[in-house]
């Protein structure tokens, strides 16, 4: 979203650092690129200046030293910025794979559709921008080997400091107590525990106690989808993240979701993402390094 | 009458511990000394003379000074901005150090070394024994290694730093990293490695040849070998560009057709022969691995 706005350095549509962007006063960025892009986990901090946006139809100011996480499949637009800002994209598998291996529990509603809004000290800030430049220097270097996992280990200092940092904070509140939030929100944290073993909008429609035509409603409110859209892309996410570790064959999979079969688990995969199972897993599942 | 001189003193953490104090300490498996923070002198920590049977990994960078030692029976001088990488059970003795020197050590040990992301133990593997790494390191090398040893000393050192853990594991990551790409042992012992795969590559040839008939899963094959199915898929990838299910799927096919063409084998039959729960599962694992069904096979191939 921000890539086009700024000067974006990247590495093989894993990682991405973007800083520097230009006003974007007067731009009303295109509907197009209001949505972060489905499989990535992005990170915003403000160094200096003010931003408006729009996130899941909540208008967010962001000052100095605002700190900005919007995970999968969530809706930003930007509306209004004068500020120096550093942006931090990063695949959401790898950061999966990531938070597996240091042993961090990301919890129930970090999956998606969500943001979370901070505010930091200038202190804190810091910390986390020397953390960014180093990310974005790696992914300058040139190295004979190990580039990703050179990236990969500077996330992890990142991660270390965000983590530390944002324990001791509270999260700006910017709650929607309207019924129909309560109801998106309600149904998140439904949807986060059951989505192995429930995918139909009926099951989660009554055990909200509304009719399937209500939820729908409230879904399109925040995401511009309807509930069974929502639904089937939470789940296929969650299979692309068991698929990318590549620890569990199809067959695994297609169990670990309660699907009837193996050939049901591959239509429907195959409905949501366009491709096959198997095909995305020879494409995009994690290999080791050469 | 014994003769010390000949002994190794075993360099365990606890020693290390009671003879000079530590710059950052994490969980005694990260340990760094240097000469800035406490006045520690290298030979307070090795004594000069005494043969150090190594316990842990050492990395040793030279600010200032010099040093001439022996690594493994081999000696090495190094001066000032030198930096030596020393892997675990090295004998290491210093002979000759200059009047002044200072220096950052960087020790870890083993279980730093499982705390890696990813498969870079793979790498730390080749690290062996016989193999001393030193160099003198240009303005820039100089300045890495050092700006990251104090950044960690800090990070180590500060207070109610909550995933300090996770920190530290990503620290010893980039440093691990940076030796490697430094003394270029990626490239130098990659031949050793490749054998080790290359053996386990023949030995599950050899296990498809013995149980394709009645083992289709990769977990199966595996187990076998004693590695995970993912490290199997891996080696098959390097030798064949393929992943280890595909391999089987496509042998398995191969049999197939050697059964209907050779011995004219109908599909019922070869269904039943190579351990197929029902007729349509085979056609169906047929098609998707060759492409066509197995009927339409037979009528092409065998006319």
């Amino acid at each position: 979203m921000l890539d086009t706005y700024g000067d974006t350095y990247g590495y093989e549509d894993k990682f991405y650092c973007t800083d520097n962007i230009r006003h974007a006063a007067e731009a009303r960025i295109q509907k197009s690129d209001v949505t972060y892009n489905e499989n990535y986990r992005a990170v915003i901090i403000v160094q200096q200046g003010s931003m408006n946006v729009r996130v899941n139809n909540t208008l967010l100011k962001l000052k100095t030293n605002d700190y900005l996480a919007i995970l999968p499949y969530t809706n930003i637009e930007i509306l209004w910025s004068r500020c120096k800002l550093i942006s931090l994209k990063v695949s959401s598998y790898i950061m999966h794979d990531l938070y597996e291996q240091l042993g961090i529990d990301v919890g129930i509603r970090e999956g998606f559709f969500t943001y979370k809004h901070y505010h930091l000290t200038p202190r804190q800030a810091a910390i986390l921008t020397h953390d960014y430049e180093h990310i974005k220097q790696e992914i300058l270097t040139d190295y004979k080997s190990m580039k990703e996992y050179m990236i990969t280990a500077r996330l992890g200092v990142y991660i270390a400091h965000q983590f530390s940092i944002l324990s001791k904070l509270e999260p700006v509140s910017h709650d929607d107590n309207s019924e129909i939030g309560n109801i998106f929100n309600k149904f998140l944290t439904l949807l986060d525990q059951h989505y192995k073993q429930e995918r139909s909008v009926q099951y989660y429609a009554n055990e909200l106690n509304i009719q399937p035509k209500t939820l729908s409603t409230a879904t399109v409110r925040y995401t511009g989808k309807t509930a069974s859209r929502v639904i089937d892309e939470y789940v296929v996410m969650r299979i692309k993240i068991v698929l990318y570790n590549n620890r569990h064959n199809i067959k695994e999979v297609s169990d670990m979701f309660n699907f009837a079969s193996q050939s049901f688990f591959g239509r429907y995969f195959k409905r949501i993402v366009g491709c096959s199972p198997r095909k995305y897993v020879s494409t995009t599942s994690k290999k080791l390094s050469k | 009458m014994t003769r010390n001189t000949n002994r190794y003193i075993e360099d365990t953490i606890d020693r290390a511990k009671s003879v000079a104090k530590s710059t950052a300490n994490f969980e005694d498996t990260i340990i760094l000394y240097d000469s800035q923070t406490h006045r520690t002198d290298i030979t307070s920590l090795y004594n000069l003379g005494k043969t150090y049977h190594l316990q842990d990994y050492l990395l040793l960078i030279l600010m200032h000074g010099n040093l001439k030692m022996q690594v493994n029976n081999k000696e090495i001088t190094l001066s000032t901005r030198s930096c030596i990488y020393i892997p675990a059970f090295s004998v290491m003795r210093i002979m000759i150090k200059s009047m002044e020197t200072q220096f950052l050590l960087y020790r870890f040990g083993k279980i730093a070394r499982t705390m890696s992301v990813n498969d870079l133990y793979m790498y730390d593997d080749r690290v062996s024994a016989e193999n001393v790494y030193y160099k003198k390191l240009n303005d820039q090398e100089y300045n890495y290694l050092k700006t990251h040893y104090d950044e960690l000393a800090e990070g180590i050192n500060t207070r109610e730093f909550k995933h300090r853990d996770i920190f530290v594991r990503s620290y010893n990551n980039i440093l691990r990293i940076f030796i490697t790409n430094l003394f270029e042992i990626d490239s130098e012992i990659k031949g050793d490695a490749i054998s080790r795969q290359e053996n386990l590559f023949r030995q599950f040839i050899e296990l498809l040849n013995q149980y394709a008939s009645k083992e289709r899963e990769v977990q199966f094959y595996a187990k076998q070998l004693d590695i995970t199915p993912k490290y199997l898929s891996t080696i098959t990838n390097t030798y064949s560009g393929k992943n280890a299910s595909t391999w089987i799927a496509e042998y398995v096919v191969t049999l197939a057709k050697q059964l209907m063409k050779e011995k004219h084998c109908k599909i019922q039959e070869v269904s039943v022969m190579l351990n197929f729960p029902s007729q349509s599962f085979f056609g169906r694992f047929f098609k998707r691995t060759a492409g066509i069904s197995p009927k339409r096979y037979m009528l092409t191939e065998l006319k």
